[in-house]
């Protein structure tokens, strides 16, 4: 059962809403959800880390693309989506530099089955380097859902300390979509907790500039 | 409370000695309580002939009891922080326990005299997380740390290589594979699982073989398949998905893993999964999932055709009252009369009946799976 109250989640975000419009920014800002943990030891207890899907991507802006195989990269072009082949990735000749560059250049990249096998031989490790492996897309799923799929996806992870942030939306969502996405992460997040909610000491949202709200 | 009709994908597979039709609740010999504070059990290991099971503790100590009695053998004493793996040598040398803890270091014991017999740092700022024994002509030892995998010649302890591009964030599993020796898989918090081929001057530019990206973060991989060619992958998040080495590809993934388990059973949800067991007999696999409570079952997974998770075949219910962290299976010691041992966050080891020494009340036709939670509050025998 959530404990997390819909009134107070709604007010909070209307609240860190008001405060990001009074003071506009020159960026989109994000808006993250801090969890403050109790009655847990990083040292024996378990990871808590990994990633979540959220039902409303909270980074539209995220850069794409598709490291193809031909059927792969012709949808790719049908959709307007950024793309290589594996002619144009032998090119890199495993440059770290120009390896490097392309990293840069995306914030997450796709790849068929075809080619994601010849990535470690072709580009060396420069991709996981980056943190940026490409996710496979198979010929049975749709590119653009696949696409939607990994900006929908945010991670977390507790260090050392009992707290953590994780991204949860932006500015420019509709109020409705950030409380989904609010809702959604608590309880998973709850539900990967031994103790569930008595592991939660507080929740609080913030926009990237702004003050953050309780919400628990 | 009926059992949920089986899945008909469980039918079709052959049965093994796990599975003699229907859901087996397995009886409590003997429970014995590690500590006496809040610390966890991690791990339990055999020693290689069975005379003993080392268990590693959140103390940072390694006790050692016999499997078949459990009568206390004697603790090895010198990790500094968390020990985040155990493992016994091989007949070569039988006496060997090794270990590797968030101290940055990586210990033999004498399994005799629990003395430290010797010591590998990794470096004072790092953490060793998981440690494999291997390489084609088995003198590498490698290690998972901080986003690192360092190797050594364990027969002189130098350093002979460190990975350092591969992955960004923890190593959680290192794994030589049984049936090429050359080759290392790793998996990581950053959500990769790299497969290397250790021959030769070890770097990250030309010893990558292939990544499988998880998407999330990894807790614990397992070979399984003929030739070893298949891993299953649990992650950090519950998620249970098999993989084929040869070509990276993905044979069944299972996002929600946790409901799948829970509808397959009639007890409370399945709160977490505490390992894989891969039977080479029977070709099957298993994954035990866990309560908060404590239970634990062992439940079917069809990783061919259509993927699925069965209901479970195995229930030890009754034994733990917290998390349970580690499974110990007692295959060749069938004859003992025990099933396993399991240990947990509420400090226990717990000894499980064997199929064979059933006594009838222990277990429950499937039909009959009645929630007891009472069950755990009997009061047990204590041998100390």
């Amino acid at each position: 059962m959530s404990k997390l109250s819909s009134d107070t989640l709604k007010e909070s975000i209307s609240t860190i809403m008001t405060g990001s419009k009074d003071k506009k920014r020159n960026f989109t800002e994000t808006i993250e959800l801090q969890i403050g943990l109790k009655n847990y030891d990083p040292q024996k207890d378990k990871r808590f880390s990994g990633s979540v899907k959220l039902p409303h991507i909270p980074r539209p802006k995220m850069k794409v693309c598709m490291l193809g195989d031909a059927q792969h990269v012709e949808e790719a072009e049908k959709i307007g989506l950024d793309y290589m082949d594996v002619e144009a990735l032998k090119k890199l000749n495993k440059n770290k530099k120009l390896v490097k560059k392309l990293a840069k250049k995306y914030h997450a990249f796709l790849a068929s089955e075809a080619v994601i096998k010849q990535i470690p031989r072709l580009l060396g490790p420069g991709l996981n380097k980056a943190g940026k492996f490409p996710t496979l897309v198979t010929h049975q799923e749709s590119i653009e859902s696949k696409v939607n799929e990994t900006k929908a996806m945010v991670k977390f992870q507790l260090k050392k300390v009992l707290c953590m942030g994780v991204a949860v939306g932006n500015v420019a969502m509709e109020e409705k979509q950030i409380f989904q996405n609010v809702q959604m992460s608590v309880n998973f997040l709850v539900s990967l907790l031994k103790k569930n909610w008595q592991n939660v000491r507080s929740l609080s949202l913030k926009t990237s500039m702004g003050k953050p709200v309780r919400v628990y | 409370m009926e059992m949920e009709a089986t899945d008909m994908d469980v039918e079709e597979q052959p049965r093994s000695s796990l599975n003699p039709n229907s859901c087996k609740r397995f009886g409590l010999k003997n429970s014995i309580q590690t500590n006496f504070g809040d610390d966890y059990v991690f791990q339990i290991v055999p020693k290689e002939d069975w005379t003993a099971m080392a268990v590693s503790l959140s103390t940072n100590a390694v006790k050692l009891y016999s499997p078949v009695t459990g009568q206390y053998y004697g603790e090895c004493r010198g990790h500094s922080a968390t020990i985040n793996h155990i493992s016994c040598s091989g007949a070569s040398a039988p006496h060997v326990l090794h270990s590797c803890s968030s101290d940055g270091t990586i210990r033999a014991w004498d399994t005799r005299s629990f003395q430290q017999v010797s010591c590998i740092s990794a470096g004072d700022s790092q953490e060793v997380f998981s440690f494999s024994f291997g390489g084609s002509t088995d003198n590498l030892l490698a290690a998972g740390c901080k986003s690192q995998i360092i190797f050594w010649d364990w027969r002189n302890k130098k350093q002979v290589a460190c990975l350092e591009d591969s992955h960004v964030d923890d190593v959680t599993q290192v794994h030589f594979v049984p049936d090429h020796r050359n080759k290392l898989v790793s998996a990581s918090v950053d959500g990769l699982i790299c497969i290397f081929d250790t021959d030769g001057e070890i770097n990250d530019d030309d010893h990558l073989e292939s990544v499988i990206n998880v998407g999330t973060s990894i807790g614990k991989v397992g070979f399984l398949g003929e030739s070893y060619q298949k891993l299953w992958c649990l992650t950090h998040v519950e998620t249970l998905s098999v993989w084929d080495l040869e070509g990276a590809k993905n044979e069944a993934s299972f996002q929600d893993a946790r409901s799948l388990a829970s509808n397959s059973w009639t007890l409370d949800q399945i709160d977490y999964f505490v390992d894989c067991h891969y039977s080479e007999e029977a070709k099957r696999l298993w994954v035990i999932g866990g309560t908060n409570a404590g239970t634990i079952g062992y439940f079917p997974v069809n990783y061919n055709g259509v993927a699925a998770i069965g209901s479970p075949e195995a229930v030890l219910e009754g034994g733990h009252a917290g998390v349970v962290r580690s499974v110990l299976p007692m295959s060749s010691m069938q004859r003992s009369g025990i099933f396993g041992w399991t240990g947990g966050e509420d400090g226990r080891l717990c000894c499980w009946l064997s199929d064979d020494s059933q006594i009838n009340r222990s277990w429950i036709s499937s039909e009959f799976i009645i929630k007891s939670p009472t069950t755990r509050k009997k009061s047990r025998h204590h041998p100390y």
